[in-house]
């Protein structure tokens, strides 16, 4: 007899893993992407901030 | 004086660092180089013939499936090489005594623009997990689709090989019994094209990425209510898994469950039985089939997890 189980499989959801299953690229490029964007993310917040006078 | 398959290294645009894949088996490069020789006249000989196109492929194999997925996915990789050098394939230079010769004396085929995509993953039953992957090339600007040196340097294979075989299935959320193979079948169609009379091709597009999975197996009760009835079943990346298990070189056989070194793929969409075969003095054998699918979360219709427990 076929045992049946419960659903199971939980895709991650990390920002790496969700670009590796929405676009189905590797997993070495997603890191660099998320990497990328951090940086890119951290720049443009150091942009933003006032300098004192 | 002979040449030996050694390794490929990837390093494209997209990627943070070369990456040297082992594990290498088969590796092949078609030119594919269409000649026109139309006759004219009462001619029976050609007296003009001309190369109207070439478009190199290559095509090999890998029992490095962790390597290879990690950097193409499920859909594919695209080579572009303004900061990095590309995608190399090399073959050692074999010294009299049959052992790669000292020095920059290699062959490297070097591919500035193209797409390495994954074409079928095969496992049967005992045998080792081999994938197999084509590389489409592109002229990249003054650049042959691929530059061809002998006086490259053999790079160093620092990844380890390692085997995978096949793993647990879950159809439907069905654990299935009496699996003997299990093809992947990626299902990329791409399609590189070129204008205004160039030769080599420019650009590339995927067409079609419909990926096929087809279990095969001596259970013939995968045909019943559940998992899969003669109406076939929708099946989601909740509830639908295929694992291929990691070898070890020692007694126990595979690593263990918990320890994520296995692959597992994910798929959404629908299962069918696709043949039941019987015959004289053998088992029977069913075959089952998975066209995948997008599902309603935007979800790629395979997912693959190359850092996976068995669960």
């Amino acid at each position: 007899m076929l045992e049946k189980k419960k659903n199971k499989n939980i895709l991650k959801d990390d920002p790496v893993s969700e670009l590796c299953n929405k676009r189905g690229i590797g997993r070495a490029i997603a890191e660099e992407i998320v990497k990328r964007e951090q940086a890119e993310a951290k720049a443009a917040t150091r942009k933003e901030t006032p300098k004192e006078q | 004086m002979g040449h030996r398959p050694f390794a490929i290294k990837s390093h494209a645009d997209s990627q943070g660092a070369a990456v040297i894949v082992p594990g290498v088996t088969t590796t092949n490069i078609a030119v594919n180089a269409t000649l026109l020789n139309e006759l004219t006249g009462a001619a029976v000989r050609p007296r003009h013939t001309a190369i109207a196109a070439i478009k190199p492929l290559f095509t090999g194999s890998s029992f490095a499936l962790k390597t290879i997925l990690d950097i193409v996915g499920t859909t594919g990789l695209g080579i572009d090489s303004s900061v990095n050098p590309g995608w190399a394939y090399y073959l050692a230079l074999l010294d009299d005594f049959g052992d790669p010769t000292a020095g920059s004396v290699h062959r490297e085929y070097l591919v500035k623009k193209g797409v390495w995509i994954p074409r079928r993953l095969t496992c049967a039953h005992q045998g080792n997990a081999v994938l197999e992957w084509e590389v489409y090339t592109l002229q990249k600007a003054s650049n042959l689709p691929i530059v061809v040196s002998d006086v490259a340097a053999l790079p160093t294979v620092t990844i380890a090989d390692s085997k995978w075989t096949l793993g647990s299935i879950d159809i439907g959320g069905v654990v299935l019994s009496d699996y003997t193979n299990v093809t992947i079948d990626f299902g990329l169609e791409v399609i590189p094209d070129s204008t205004q009379s160039d030769v080599y091709d420019k650009r590339i597009g995927v067409k079609n990425n419909v990926p096929i999975i087809t279990i095969e197996g001596h259970d013939i009760k995968w045909w019943a209510a559940s998992p899969i009835p003669l109406n076939g079943a929708a099946l989601a990346h909740a509830n639908s898994n295929v694992y291929f298990r990691k070898r070890t070189q020692d007694g126990e056989h595979y690593v263990t469950d918990i320890t994520a070194e296995h692959l597992k793929f994910t798929m959404a969409g629908i299962g069918t039985i696709d043949t039941v075969g019987s015959d004289t003095n053998s088992v029977a054998t069913t075959g089952l089939r998975i066209q995948a699918v997008e599902d309603a979360s935007g979800n790629s219709p395979l997912i693959v997890d190359t850092a996976s427990a068995i669960t």
